[in-house]
């Protein structure tokens, strides 16, 4: 019965997670749009504004480094879209410890940590390395 | 191509996105495929594109996710987490790889790679892909059957409960942490190795594959677009029009899957891939060969 509790809550993170993405970044869009910002820039220039590297990752640094609002917003719903499968991850712990599955919650649990690593530590230094 | 407008860029990429989810969902790959490749067509760097197909792979495996639960899925959880220890590594492993080459400027390498991955993918549709399920009905002794990966599923075609053993786990975590490098590499969800190295080398029925790729597919893209995002590597506005266009798509084409002709299907996307895989090549090869 747990077991089918587990399922049941990452169904809802999946859609509550993907509508929510969807409403920030479709936030993000209407009101840069509404702002004109972006329209009717040239391509080249939206690519050398992508090229700055602006790292988002501190949540102090998305309005510091870009008093954008349309930008954070888009922003924030890629980042919940990052983070629906990592939540999915840590879920699919809890359903292996419902089980009682030892060695699957462990395993598992590696999985979570290397896609933190990834996010935290990897993304990060690879962000230094290039400056 | 470099003096579009983002206006252009934003409802064209909207378009390609839902087709793409639209294509994807019929014919059984995530889609996420062409996207990046068809990013860089536009002039963006491939470092910068491939976090467009990344999250598009994320949101399309979210809304698979969502349907599956639905219907009760398959999933093999275990093997997936086996599986996924060995993908996120090698796509921590081939984003690492993607970002030097593109700090290198050796974005070449990469456009070669896109247009092999493109082409190996039309090929592996126009095989029959996924056609012949073998399974592994016997049950495993040693390293296999201690990790308990033995499972049973409902068979709708046959109406009856299949068990299944898989076998050779060493060999199908070998074969994903090549799969992860390429994911990573190219930002390609890369269902379709897994469904390989699944149902070929483990001898996992194609069902379960299919299911257990999706969750192992959200949480591969997760780990590359993390790291694209906390170094930088994303860029918002060239990947809004990806998620909005191409969950929509996939939505709609789970919707068609039973009153669209499958083939009619299979053969555009196998159109489109060697299209797309061939310009890819040409740009690989042509900067290469100026040099």
């Amino acid at each position: 019965m747990a077991e089918i509790n587990v399922r049941k809550i990452i169904r809802s993170v999946l859609q509550y997670g993907v509508a929510l993405g969807i409403a920030f970044v479709l936030a993000g869009v209407i009101l840069s749009f509404g702002l004109e910002r972006f329209l009717f820039f040239p391509m080249s220039y939206i690519i050398s504004l992508a090229k700055l590297n602006l790292s988002l990752v501190k949540f102090t640094s998305l309005i510091t480094v870009t008093p954008d609002i349309p930008l954070a917003l888009m922003s924030i719903g890629i980042i919940i879209f990052i983070f629906i499968p990592i939540a999915r991850a840590i879920l699919t712990v809890m359903m292996f410890a419902v089980e009682k599955d030892r060695l699957y919650s462990v395993l598992c649990a590696v999985v979570v940590a290397i896609v933190l690593l990834a996010f935290f530590v990897v993304g990060p230094f690879m962000h230094g390395v290039g400056r | 191509m470099l003096f579009l407008s983002f206006l252009l860029y934003f409802l064209l990429m909207l378009l390609i996105a839902f087709g793409a989810g639209c294509l994807g969902a019929l014919v059984g790959i995530g889609g996420g495929i062409i996207i990046s490749p068809v990013v860089t067509l536009f002039g963006v760097p491939p470092v910068y594109a491939i976090g467009a197909s990344l999250i598009g792979v994320i949101a399309t495996s979210c809304g698979a996710g969502i349907a599956s639960f639905n219907r009760g899925s398959p999933a093999n959880y275990r093997i997936g987490t086996l599986l996924l220890i060995a993908i996120t590594t090698g796509a921590i492993l081939g984003t690492f790889t993607t970002i030097t080459l593109s700090r290198m400027r050796i974005d070449w390498i990469l456009y070669l790679c896109f247009g092999l991955v493109l082409l190996f993918c039309a090929f592996d549709l126009i095989r029959g892909g996924v056609a012949n399920d073998s399974i592994s009905t016997v049950p495993v002794t040693g390293f296999a059957e201690k990790l308990k990966l033995s499972s049973r599923y409902m068979d709708p075609v046959q109406r009856k409960e299949i068990e299944y053993h898989p076998r050779r786990v060493a060999e199908g975590m070998t074969a994903m942490f090549g799969a992860g490098i390429i994911s990573g590499m190219l930002g390609v969800g890369g269902g379709v190795f897994n469904s390989l190295a699944m149902n070929s080398v483990m001898k996992v029925p194609f069902k379960v594959s299919a299911a257990t790729s999706n969750f192992m597919l959200g949480v591969t893209a997760a780990t590359s677009a993390g790291i694209l995002f906390s170094s930088g590597f994303i860029f918002p506005p060239i990947i809004a029009p990806v998620i909005l266009g191409i969950l929509p798509g996939s939505i709609i084409g789970r919707r068609l899957l039973n009153r669209v002709k499958t083939p009619v299907a299979k053969i555009v996307l196998i159109l489109v891939l060697l299209a797309v895989g061939v310009e890819m090549l040409l740009k690989g090869g042509v900067v290469t060969w100026l040099r």
